[in-house]
């Protein structure tokens, strides 16, 4: 891709992968899910899910798992409207930028 | 060829300077991490996330605030605004009214705030008033004290450069005044006497310029040296001073 991807872009698609699955989900899967829509390296992912924890719009569960402990991760219910933040604003500035890249022929 | 256990111990050893606890998550999440990608894809993993290195860079810029990218940066505090807990933020589109949307939430976030100069802390320089107030009668004495100890010691060094060239000078002018006697005396005849005094002319010559070389060698060396310590104590002490200023 030829558009730079900013942390808070990054921090909206990991809150938004997140907030899809209700139980949450692991940093493995996390990794795949975004990969799967932007390029990113899959050390970026760990300082955005730290960062997100820090900020309190995910927490962290343990389960076990094939005889081992796999950590989840789940948004909260800041997360929740911060994710709703970063939506009302994504679609402000989609909606601008588009006004200016589409529509000029 | 790198594998999982050398990478995570690789990067168990870049992380060492983070405390424990920071470390433990950040090692746990790449275990989690290669454990659910299979070994089958261990090789792929190791490829794809890079050096340890470089794990270990990303790791720690959580730490520092900044997060480079694959695709240029950012930094997070560019000003992203943030919910704050507990507070209903259902209605607003925009972000450009000033204080309307967020309500100032931005500029509460930790990490905004630059660190504050102790200088524009009122309570803080009361206070370092009232200690210098208090500090004179013990503070008064102990300044002159330790101003008449650097004179001293200044006047110490300063006496003994002037002691070694004084003897220094004086046994040289001694020493050559001897030999140049010694030779009037040999040609008036008292040979034994003149060889004995002619040694000790010569000792004394010696001697002296022994103790001009001294006296050469501390000036070059040794003040030069008591400068630059003094130099540094004071600096020392003032970085020490403004340190304490400084910290909140």
């Amino acid at each position: 891709m030829i558009f730079n991807t900013g942390s808070a872009l990054l921090d909206a698609i990991v809150l938004a992968i997140v907030a899809k699955e209700d139980a949450g989900t692991y940093g493995y899967k996390i990794t795949q899910d975004v990969r799967a829509v932007i390029e990113i390296s899959e050390s970026t992912l760990y300082p955005v899910l730290r960062r997100l924890l820090k900020d309190a719009c995910l927490e962290v569960y343990d389960q076990e798992t094939g005889g081992r402990n796999r950590r989840y991760y789940k948004t909260t219910e800041q997360g929740r409207r911060q994710l709703t933040l970063y939506q009302q604003e994504w679609a402000g500035y989609i909606k601008k930028i588009n006004s200016i890249l589409l529509e000029s022929q | 060829m790198m594998n999982r256990q050398l990478f995570m111990r690789d990067l168990a050893r870049f992380l060492s300077d983070l405390p424990a606890e920071e470390r433990e998550q950040a090692l746990n999440y790449y275990e989690d991490y290669f454990e659910d990608a299979g070994p089958e894809n261990e090789q792929k993993v190791i490829k794809e996330l890079g050096s340890p290195v470089d794990v270990a860079k990303q790791i720690k810029s959580v730490n520092r605030e900044q997060i480079s990218y694959g695709e240029g940066s950012a930094r997070k505090d560019m000003a992203v605004p943030k919910v704050m807990q507990g507070q209903n933020n259902g209605t607003g589109t925009s972000n450009n009214n000033a204080g309307g949307f967020y309500g100032g939430t931005a500029q509460a976030a930790p990490g905004n705030s630059s660190p504050q100069n102790w200088t524009q802390n009122p309570g803080k320089i009361t206070l370092v008033i009232i200690l210098a107030i208090l500090a004179i009668p013990i503070g008064l004495p102990l300044i002159s004290a330790l101003f008449g100890v650097v004179i001293a010691v200044i006047a110490c060094f300063f006496s003994l450069f002037v002691a070694l060239f004084a003897m220094g000078g004086a046994l040289v002018f001694s020493g050559g005044a001897g030999i140049v006697c010694t030779i009037f005396a040999l040609a008036s005849g008292h040979y034994a006497s003149s060889i004995l005094a002619l040694g000790f002319s010569l000792i004394l010559l010696s001697v002296g310029l022994f103790l001009l070389w001294l006296g050469i060698l501390f000036c070059s060396k040794g003040i030069p040296a008591v400068w630059k310590g003094a130099v540094y104590c004071c600096r020392s002490i003032s970085r020490g001073v403004k340190h304490f200023f400084s910290n909140k």
